[in-house]
């Protein structure tokens, strides 16, 4: 969660991220009432959107 | 989508990504992986467009919805003047009526309210700042009315008090909550807004009354209009309902285009219930006019047609003559298709448009690519539209 948390102050990249332990993550908060559910809820929009941006630059090469 | 799932997306993009970027892997595989990675960019944008659409839609249905509570409460309500979305037409329905009134702007992409008030007859119109409740921006109507009494109507004629007390009505039609909107306009014309967000039904016809009798508005046939700006450029439908007289319809039409600074085409009739069927699309709509005759006489003008609809496979080749907003494309009916015989240039100029003028030919009257290429062929200089289809009608009688 810290990384997590590191990612949205901006602190690391989103390459930084190690995807399969944000899977684990979304598999151990599943209460979306809790602050870490929304806290990995804002941050996996931010990653789609920035693998998007990234994605998108590379089907346009 | 879930957090896993979303997550899982993320990890197949990032997978995806270095599939596609690795050179040491065959061309094959980097292939297949650009062409996943389309297809997630595809999906993805269209949930996105999906969300925002829904956004957008039930933004539309709330900012109306919460003007219909405040109104219900409101002790002013005899003397507003409307919901607008454009601070142009809020400033055109005050100035219709230069006495007392007040009205509503609402910004979609602020998100906030600002109300606008002719505070006493021939005064002009305040407003107050932007507000992102409605009951706050209502707020400032109160203190304004405490400290200029504004709604005093002793000092307004009785004709002009029954103008400002027949402002607004809410009616339930076609089962659903409306609001009619006094136009001041003489004849007597309201605009309907029906309680429902921007869907297609609502971007391809306005509706309108010419009462507020409920029994009127649902057993007289509906006057169906093409309305146009002052280039010629297609706008949409107008829906007019509760007319008796079409003998009253010139005149309405002449006040309303004069008032809104538009034109109008073509005119037609429809029974309401043969109408509704149609409501659901532009293109319904479109076969719905396009089935009924014209009602009223006027000069050689020509009835629009969606442009989506025509087809671009064109079997002739007709050396074209420079097109206005007013050259109508020539179409060829074929079974379910229009397709261009003659419009190219028309077309070029219809980047904005969604609807262009057309004259219609039609397989059943014999006409074939063969037979408008020769008559196509006898012109030696760039043909026009009229002239093309002149000479198609003296050779057989096709047009419609």
């Amino acid at each position: 969660m810290q990384k997590i948390k590191a990612f949205l102050q901006e602190n690391i990249s989103f390459q930084e991220l190690d995807l399969d332990h944000i899977i684990d993550l979304t598999k151990q908060y599943t209460d979306s009432e809790s602050p870490e559910y929304k806290l990995l809820e804002i941050a996996l929009n931010q990653l789609l959107s920035k693998y998007l941006e990234t994605a998108q630059s590379y089907i346009e090469k | 989508m879930n957090l896993i799932d979303k997550a899982r997306l993320i990890k197949d993009i990032q997978h995806t990504i270095k599939t596609v970027s690795n050179k040491m892997l065959p061309l094959i595989e980097q292939a297949k992986a650009a062409h996943h990675l389309k297809e997630i960019l595809v999906t993805c944008k269209k949930n996105i467009l999906q969300q925002k659409t829904e956004l957008r839609k039930n933004t539309a249905d709330d900012h109306q919805k919460l003007t219909i509570q405040l109104l219900r409460n409101s002790q002013f309500k005899a003397s507003y003047r409307g919901l607008f979305q454009e601070k142009a037409y809020l400033l055109q329905s005050l100035a219709e009526n230069p006495s007392q009134g007040w009205a509503i702007l609402y910004d979609l992409s602020l998100q906030k309210w600002q109300i606008w008030l002719i505070p006493a007859p021939a005064k002009g119109a305040i407003y107050s700042s932007w507000k992102i409740d409605l009951n706050i921006a209502y707020e400032w109507l109160i203190q304004q009315n405490k400290l200029l009494n504004c709604f005093q109507y002793s000092t307004i004629s009785e004709q002009e008090e029954s103008l400002v007390q027949e402002a607004y009505t809410i009616v339930h039609l076609f089962d659903r909550e409306s609001i009619l909107t006094h136009l001041h306009m003489s004849p007597k014309l309201y605009r309907i807004d029906l309680m429902e967000g921007e869907d297609e039904k609502t971007n391809y016809i306005e509706w309108f009354t010419h009462t507020k009798n409920l029994q009127k508005i649902q057993t007289f046939p509906v006057i169906l209009v093409e309305k146009l700006n002052t280039e010629g450029h297609f706008l949409g439908y107008m829906a007019i309902l509760g007319i008796d007289d079409v003998l009253n319809l010139p005149s309405l039409l002449a006040s309303y285009c004069k008032n809104y600074n538009v034109k109008v085409n073509t005119v037609k009739s429809v029974q309401l219930q043969e109408l509704y069927p149609h409501l659901h699309s532009f293109d319904a709509l479109f076969e719905c006019f396009f089935q009924l005759k014209p009602i009223l006489a006027a000069d050689k003008q020509h009835e629009f047609i969606p442009k989506h609809l025509l087809s671009s496979i064109n079997l002739v080749h007709i050396s074209e003559a420079t097109a206005t907003a007013k050259t109508p494309v020539v179409i060829l009916q074929e079974q379910q298709h229009y397709r261009i015989v003659h419009g190219q240039n028309r077309l070029a100029l219809a980047k904005q448009e969604s609807a262009v003028p057309y004259i219609l030919l039609t397989r059943q009257h014999g006409m074939s690519w063969q037979k408008i290429q020769q008559v196509a062929n006898t012109f030696l200089y760039p043909v026009t539209a009229e002239e093309l289809t002149n000479a198609l009608e003296k050779n057989k009688d096709v047009l419609q």
